[in-house]
């Protein structure tokens, strides 16, 4: 009975398009998918303007799926700021008068079919058929009155275009509707059919085909390739995912990175393509001069920063990689001539002046700290203001003292600057905190190591962390130097002046320094057991986000920044979609349904059994999850035990998340604080509220609050945190409390990266959840 | 007799106006559900109270006409407090809630406090909150007769926002073993 059924619904929906159900082009088979569409914009919309324009004709981005389910996960869709893949949210046919009201709007230049290729399954299969011509292989010498057969179907022949295509015509036509490729084209192969001639449409495929890149430098490598971290290899790049941002880009020359230390070793290896291309340099701000290649400096420590910012790719021998090995890197020193001065205030302000005014989008990295006298200095001050289009990443500071250390930049007299990133430090995982094993899952702010391994400063003017600690670096005179000596903010000022470079290679001049640096912070991951909260302190006086005075607004996400902040809407396959279940049946929708009590069966479980629920990444019906799943049920989950308002043990709180994708979920991150029994939570105060006489904060246990990752679409991660014995909840109601929980994901981007809409539940992206079932 | 107190609207919210609701759907009809409008005090002893309550709550002022001495404690401190001729006191009746529409339940006094027999199934209270305002609540719940070991009545609280959407609420699960 179902199959005529299907045969009907299939005859009607082909029918409606305008376009021809078959084509060919070169040996392959297209055929028609009719619920989708390539639009091309004539001016840059905005976000929303491209998405209530789509909307008007009942499009969506095309994120590859069909409406029926799910899209594969990790689909880098095809779309530049005015070319943009649409698609029928339902998987129904766009009909004839959608496509001839899109033909008409005045907004678009194009619109173009999408076809399928019968020689590549799924999404990866679709491709565009632009309609502004294709091109024809045909021996003109059997067929002397070619050109008068294209003149009567009315194409002309792209002369540029055909000049580089031999043996192949590129035949143009004006009139994208009537006489656009998909029809002319069967129209010539008819009128040549005797010729049989070879047609190839220009096409555009859906999906990009990029996907991570990893170079093949020695240190860079592993084994299994991918996302492993390994001994005695650049974890670090892994940690920050430079892997997926340079399927995006690796820097290009009209980029400059700029190192202000005691110059650098210009003949390493690892410089040896870009000394070839020309993109390498090292000058004397005292003298004007430039340096030979073989000029020594005075210690490695330039080196290895200029490395960790544009080492190059593929090198070859023992080397290692860089962010942004495309970029122009400049070394600035200061000195008389034949020896290099240290570091002083006035070498520094000169060279960021020199800096300044390369004329390019420029990033420059000093290895010294922000709260040094020399980087306070008036003159570095005057030049951070005369320059604000020149991002300079600083370091936050070395402390080595038994107790932390702050980064004294305001107090010291800096003042704040958009264009001055402060970077602390972050190590690989406490469990092995200077000699990486294997990734164990932890990301965790650089304290004292021991054996004069030293912490990273903090406070209200860091801005992000990134790896600073075990490091594998290129050392001078030519070499490379391995693990617990190579450590320090330094580094990772390096790392966010590498990851800076990027931005700017991508984003183009107009995207000014400081839209680089909150691009940066705003798309960072939120890690380690700091809680973050939204704030409008410390030296950035912005409120971009979560944020707290160790991790600043995170560790830099070098894939989050480069390849998945494209969109927050639903056309962004590597996003992830993390969130807490709000009541039993809760798939994620947004807004909650009416009539549901999102208050009273959400995942959150409270007890005094620390091996009540199995933690970490599962499945969903696994163990684990049922276990969960039966612990939510129990009608005592909620108690909080706490004779006369003093918890006497120590009390868990279990979180279940769920990411539903489409991409994997990185740099999970849950938090949880329990209240006084109430009705109308507000978000984000409750939710960031410190323990104080109605709230009480639940703290990290034993780091499950944080998973790194990475969290396959519909894979499951149970949270633990603790409610430490002694705390108070004499402020309670007879100790009831409600629980409020949060879960942000570094790709999950909906939520963690862009600004707070407002209060309330509802524009959260159900990554906040409140459980307020009590016993009485 | 058991009572679970609560706290409706918040310090942090800007908004205008709420109704909160008592769902008593799931309890058997014999069992005895009511509401504290005014709050004693007693629930969330370290919550800080707002300074002035709803409008329409019953205020007034002393005024000392002469040079007076009284003996006071306040918090932890107590002694002789001296207040001079002419010392006014303000009365601003902050515990007390101000005007309620109420559907489905029947307002009593006891004493000084407004107390409401939930009466239907689902019982609102529209209350004129003034922005960044709160109120303490307390639900009292009889045992119903019948009721066996281990049995669990469940009553739901919402607070909703003046456009009429659910913000939030509690499920309290009275036990009577």
């Amino acid at each position: 009975m179902s199959k005529p059924k299907r045969a009907t619904l299939t005859r009607r929906r082909v029918a409606t398009t305008p376009f021809p159900l078959t084509l060919r082009s070169g040996s392959s088979s297209l055929t028609i998918a009719p619920a989708r569409v390539l639009v091309v914009f004539r001016a840059r919309p905005s976000k929303t303007g491209l998405v209530t324009a789509l909307a008007g004709y009942k499009l969506v981005l095309d994120d590859g799926g069909d409406g029926h389910a799910p899209p594969p996960p990790g689909l880098p869709i095809t779309r530049t700021p005015q070319w943009v893949f649409a698609r029928t949210r339902d998987g129904q046919a766009i009909s004839q008068s959608t496509i001839a009201a899109l033909q008409a709007d005045r907004a678009l230049t194009m619109v173009a079919p999408v076809y399928h290729r019968d020689d590549i399954e799924g999404a990866r299969g679709l491709v565009a058929v632009l309609p502004r011509g294709f091109a024809i292989r045909l021996d003109v010498r059997e067929r002397p009155d070619v050109g008068r057969i294209f003149q009567l179907l009315r194409l002309s022949v792209h002369e540029q275009r055909t000049r580089f295509l031999r043996p192949y015509t590129f035949l143009s036509t004006s009139d994208f509707v009537e006489n656009a490729a998909h029809f002319a084209a069967p129209r010539l192969a008819q009128a040549l059919a005797q010729l049989a001639p070879e047609i190839v449409h220009e096409i555009l495929p859906l999906v990009s085909g990029m996907s991570a890149v990893d170079p093949s430098d020695s240190f860079y490598t592993t084994v299994p390739a991918g996302d492993a971290e390994q001994a005695n290899k650049q974890w670090d790049m892994k940690r920050v995912g430079a892997r997926y941002a340079w399927q995006n880009n690796v820097g290009i020359t009209g980029v400059s990175g700029f190192i202000i230390d005691e110059g650098i070793q210009q003949n390493h290896a690892d410089f040896a393509q870009a000394v070839a291309a020309g993109r390498l340099s090292q000058h004397n701000v005292d003298t004007g001069g430039v340096d030979a290649a073989t000029f020594a400096p005075n210690s490695d420590h330039g080196t290895a920063l200029a490395g960790i910012m544009t080492a190059g790719h593929d090198d070859g021998g023992q080397s290692t990689a860089g962010h942004a090995s495309g970029a122009t890197l400049v070394s600035l020193r200061g000195g008389s001539g034949g020896t290099i001065d240290p570091l002083t205030n006035a070498i520094i302000a000169a060279a960021l002046n020199s800096a300044g005014t390369s004329g390019v989008p420029s990033v420059a990295c000093i290895g010294i700290a922000a709260g040094d006298v020399r980087f306070i200095d008036p003159m570095v001050q005057s030049a951070l203001t005369a320059n604000p289009d020149l991002l300079v990443c600083v370091a936050s500071g070395n402390f080595t003292a038994s107790a932390d250390q702050l980064i004294n930049y305001t107090s010291g007299g800096g003042a704040y600057h958009p264009n001055l990133m402060i970077c602390g430090a972050t190590q690989q995982g406490t469990a092995v905190p200077n000699v990486p094993t294997a990734n164990t899952g932890d990301d965790v702010w650089k304290d004292l190591g021991g054996a004069g391994d030293p912490g990273s400063r903090h406070g209200p003017e860091i801005s992000v962390v990134a790896p600073g600690d075990a490091l594998v670096t290129m050392t001078t005179p030519v070499g490379y130097a391995i693990g617990t000596l190579r450590l320090g903010t330094s580094f990772a000022a390096a790392h966010v002046a590498g990851l800076a470079l990027l931005v700017r290679s991508k984003e183009g001049a107009a995207f000014n320094a400081a839209s680089v640096r909150h691009k940066i912070e705003r798309t960072s991951a939120k890690t380690y057991t700091q809680r973050y909260a939204t704030t409008t302190t410390g030296a950035t006086a912005i409120t971009i986000g979560l944020f707290n005075e160790f991790m600043g607004y995170g560790r830099v996400d070098a894939s989050a920044v480069l390849v998945h902040d494209v969109d927050v809407d639903a056309g962004d396959l590597g996003r992830a979609d993390v969130y807490i279940r709000s009541y039993p049946t809760d798939g994620g929708a947004r807004p909650i349904p009416g009539g549901q009590d999102f208050w009273s069966s959400g995942d959150v479980v409270i007890s005094t059994d620390i091996a009540l629920i199995p933690v970490g990444p599962t499945t969903s019906g696994s163990a684990a999850d049922n276990a969960f799943t039966a612990a939510r049920n129990a009608v005592t989950s909620n108690n909080i035990p706490a004779p006369g308002g003093i918890t006497a043990v120590p009390v868990y709180v279990y979180v279940r998340v769920v990411n539903i994708g489409p991409g994997a979920a990185r740099g999970i991150k849950v938090t949880a604080v329990t209240g006084a029994c109430a009705t109308g939570w507000v978000y984000p105060d409750n939710w960031d509220s410190a323990t104080d006489a109605i709230h009480v904060a639940a703290v990290n246990d034993g780091g499950t609050e944080y998973f790194s990752g990475p969290l396959a679409a519909g894979a499951v991660y149970i949270a633990r945190l603790l409610i430490p014995t002694g705390s108070n909840y004499t402020g309670f109601s007879m100790n009831h409390a409600c629980c409020l929980t949060r879960v942000t994901s570094s790709s999950d981007i909906a939520f963690s990266r862009v600004m707070y809409m407002g209060s309330g539940a509802q524009p959260q992206f159900n990554n906040i959840m409140q459980r307020n079932l009590n016993i009485v | 007799m058991k009572t679970f107190s609560f706290i409706a609207g918040n310090k942090y919210d800007p908004s205008h106006g709420m109704t909160v609701g008592i769902d008593r759907s799931r309890i058997p009809p014999n069992m005895r559900v009511r509401l504290q409008l005014d709050d004693d005090g007693k629930a969330f002893p370290r919550l800080p109270r707002p300074a002035v309550s709803a409008r329409g709550a019953e205020e007034g002022h002393v005024v000392f006409v002469e040079r007076t001495k009284l003996r006071v404690k306040l918090g932890d401190i107590e002694g002789n407090l001296h207040v001079e001729a002419g010392t006014r006191f303000e009365l601003t009746g902050r515990a007390r809630l101000g005007d309620v529409k109420v559907e489905g339940a029947a307002v009593s006094t006891r004493g000084q406090l407004r107390v409401a027999e939930i009466t239907a199934h689902h019982a609102e209270f529209g209350i004129d909150k003034q922005p960044n305002d709160f109120h303490v609540f307390t639900i009292e719940a009889d045992k119903p007769a019948g009721a066996q070991p281990g049995q669990y009545f469940r009553v739901d609280v919402t607070q909703k926002d003046a456009g009429g959407t659910v913000i939030g609420g509690i499920a309290v699960m009275f036990n009577f073993d």
